[in-house]
């Protein structure tokens, strides 16, 4: 079985296409959802496959100590770790299974403070469950669920003189001394331990805790349906640039700074072409790929998809 | 308080003591905060635009932005280029939405940007109608990959386009389209001379907004790779420069320019100063593989020698500050714009004698200063 995990964060900064092909709605591309819920995901073979894809990138037949250093694998431990290539796929499994990637924060455009970092006391429980899988110990507690029509903030930043206004929807605010620290520490918290550790990313960590906006589950869940960037997408002839027969489409993204978290697990390796390692000793290789930045989903060359990612192995479970 | 706003009940209590124009996010305003058009549609309209026009984004946003962006474009082996718009820009103008014309915001931030799929298009476009490449091509599909067709390989393309990024604090101008014949073109009547003009507003960005391009590579960037994105840069610059980007490039909007920061007409400004400060955006060193870090195009080497030679002006339109003149000597026609004009005040006409000096320019030769002949 599994026997070590930890937790990468998914941070989106360009818009995120991680799509489920034809749609039968109003968007000829929509994006992946849960079942139940309706939040946005993107699934574990999407993620499973683009680190394979990293790993390979970062991986030769015999690296140098001073490669070895910079992350890089050798052949026979990629394998070990991602599994052998399909034409020997029956051999053995990978090492590596990594979850489905859920919400746990979405932006939202704010008429005061620019855009909100929104959530719901639901992803926060169930994301306060998963990191107990990890062993990460955040040092806060879910909040009461705020009444319909009501949200948890800290500070002013969100507010509109009255009311904290979410694209043209408006909440009233509580205004509880407690209630204003607990969303605070969760703002911190996450700021500190599930943006990105970059220094570009500076202005973001300090924005977090006074643009976090906590909402009662059902607008929470209204926003992430109906509130997704939709982009339509024409494509014209060269010629007459006019709009090509047929070529006008709309898809579905993940906006920019939603975040994200996904669960990686591991076992022991299985391989029998001598590579011995242990689930912990397979994540700690993962993470020392380096990877800061990557691609997920559809419409790369033209710059969407791209993440930053954060691995954090919880303390010792 | 605005009863003509179709928002919610709470909303609109909030708007009686928040005023439109506070807000840092014109985006927002524009695809959401819509007066109702029912009646009066074009005073309306214009209320709506005017208050998108007033809301000045948030500047340390911006900064932090572009700060992501330059580190984001790094990773993928970007070549970062900075390019200035002549004369007004307006993409997405047939968009969507509830003020009946359109424009790409940010989707999140509210500032305008120029989408990725416009600029990979854009030097596609440039590429197969004035270079005449096509799929047929290596190079072409190599850069931007191939569809895919009965019996051929398709390909993805290597070349990452991204989003271009304003440099400057976005300036917008209200615009206005103003067909004569509205009911000649709603198909209604003849073209006849009483019927009146209705003007349409739109939005439309200031001429001397500066952008941030950057174009990406995927995979290993070997000389071939290099080789490669330079073309891919080469083809976007020059779409940028001579095809236009977004709506109405026919009516001279669109197009950009390259040497050196707009001298804005205005006196300075919060542009001019954040054009200023952008200038210090580099690609970030280190991270990608030994690529050539590009140096925006700038203003003369003070040390450069310079050969002067007579023309004659052809053309010239102050609007747009491009012209052509023609060598006296050896006839060959040469492209000149305003910002080689070193005299205040003075805009060659046609058929006047000037001097003017040339220099090659990214392996072009551009004239780089004319002024009257004496």
């Amino acid at each position: 079985m599994f026997e070590a995990s930890s937790m990468m964060f998914i941070y989106v900064e360009t818009p995120l296409h991680a799509g489920t092909g034809r749609g039968l709605g109003g968007v000829d591309l929509p994006i992946q959802r849960e079942r139940v819920t309706g939040y946005p995901i993107v699934q574990a073979s999407s993620l499973k496959g683009r680190l394979r894809a990293e790993g390979r990138k970062k991986s030769k037949e015999s690296p140098t100590e001073e490669e070895r250093k910079q992350g890089w694998l050798s052949t026979a431990e990629f394998e070990a770790i991602f599994g052998p290539e399909t034409e020997r796929a029956s051999e053995h499994a990978g090492a590596l299974s990594p979850g489905d990637a859920k919400i746990l924060l979405f932006p939202v455009r704010s008429l005061a403070g620019v855009f909100a970092w929104t959530t719901s006391c639901d992803v926060l429980a169930r994301f306060l469950r998963d990191t107990e899988i990890v062993g990460l110990r955040p040092e806060w507690n879910v909040p009461p669920e705020p009444a319909s029509g009501e949200v948890l903030i800290f500070g002013t930043e969100l507010l509109a003189r009255d009311g904290v206004v979410l694209e043209e929807f408006t909440f009233s605010h509580q205004q509880s001394d407690e209630i204003q620290e607990i969303v605070q520490n969760i703002g911190k918290w996450l700021a500190q331990n599930a943006l990105p550790e970059g220094d570009e990313y500076r202005y973001w960590r300090e924005a977090l805790p006074n643009r976090l906006a906590i909402l009662p589950r059902d607008a929470f869940r209204d926003f992430t349906v109906f509130s997704t960037e939709v982009i339509t997408r024409v494509r014209l002839e060269p010629e007459t640039k006019t709009v090509a027969e047929g070529a006008l489409w709309t898809e579905e993204h993940l906006p920019v700074d939603t975040l994200l978290y996904a669960p990686l697990m591991a076992t022991p390796t299985r391989a029998k072409n001598g590579i011995q390692l242990s689930g912990a000793e397979v994540l700690a290789r993962v993470s020392s790929l380096g990877l800061t930045r990557t691609v997920l989903g559809g419409d790369e060359t033209v710059g969407r998809g791209v993440v930053a990612l954060r691995f954090v192995t919880g303390g010792a479970s | 308080m605005n009863p003509e706003y179709p928002l919610p009940g709470d909303t609109l209590k909030v708007l009686k003591r928040f005023e439109l124009s506070q807000c840092q996010n014109p985006g927002l305003l524009f695809a959401r905060f819509v007066p109702d058009l029912r009646a009066d549609k074009e005073v309306r309209r214009r209320e709506g635009l005017e208050n998108v026009r007033k809301a000045a984004p948030d500047g340390k946003l911006l900064e932090g932005f572009r700060q992501r962006w330059q580190e984001l474009v790094a990773a993928f082996q970007g070549e970062i280029f900075e390019a200035t718009t002549e004369w007004r820009l307006i993409v997405g103008l047939g968009q969507k939405g509830p003020l009946e014309v359109g424009f790409t915001f940010h989707r999140l931030y509210g500032i305008p940007i120029i989408p990725g799929s416009a600029l990979k298009g854009l030097a596609r476009a440039y590429a197969y109608l004035v270079e005449r490449r096509g799929e047929s091509d290596i190079d072409f599909c190599d850069i931007f990959g191939r569809a895919p067709k009965l019996e051929e390989t398709s390909q993805a393309g290597k070349a990452i386009f991204f989003d271009a990024i304003p440099l400057s604090q976005p300036q917008f101008d209200l615009d206005i389209m103003n067909p004569h014949y509205p009911k000649y073109y709603q198909g209604d009547e003849p073209p006849t001379d009483w019927q009146s003009p209705v003007p349409i507003y739109f939005l439309a960005l200031k001429p001397g907004s500066c952008f941030a391009f950057a174009v990406g590579w995927r995979g290993l960037l070997d000389s071939e790779g290099q080789r490669l994105r330079s073309l891919a840069v080469k083809w976007l610059k020059a779409g940028l420069e001579e095809l236009g980007a977004g709506a109405k490039t026919s009516a001279g909007y669109g197009y950009f320019y390259f040497i050196s920061p707009p001298q804005p007409a205005q006196p300075a400004d919060a542009t001019s100063q954040l054009v200023r400060t952008s200038q210090t955006i580099q690609p970030a060193p280190a991270t990608s593989v030994a690529a050539p870090t590009s140096v925006p195009s700038q203003s003369l080497m003070p040390s450069e020698e310079l050969i002067w030679r007579t023309g004659t002006v052809r053309e010239y339109q102050p609007g747009l500050g491009r012209g052509r003149l023609v060598d006296d000597e050896t006839g060959e026609e040469l492209r000149f714009d305003r910002n080689a004009i070193t005299e205040k005040g003075w805009s060659p006409g046609k058929k006047h004698k000037v001097r003017y000096a040339v220099a090659q320019r990214e392996g072009r030769v551009m004239v780089v200063k004319i002024q009257q002949a004496r």
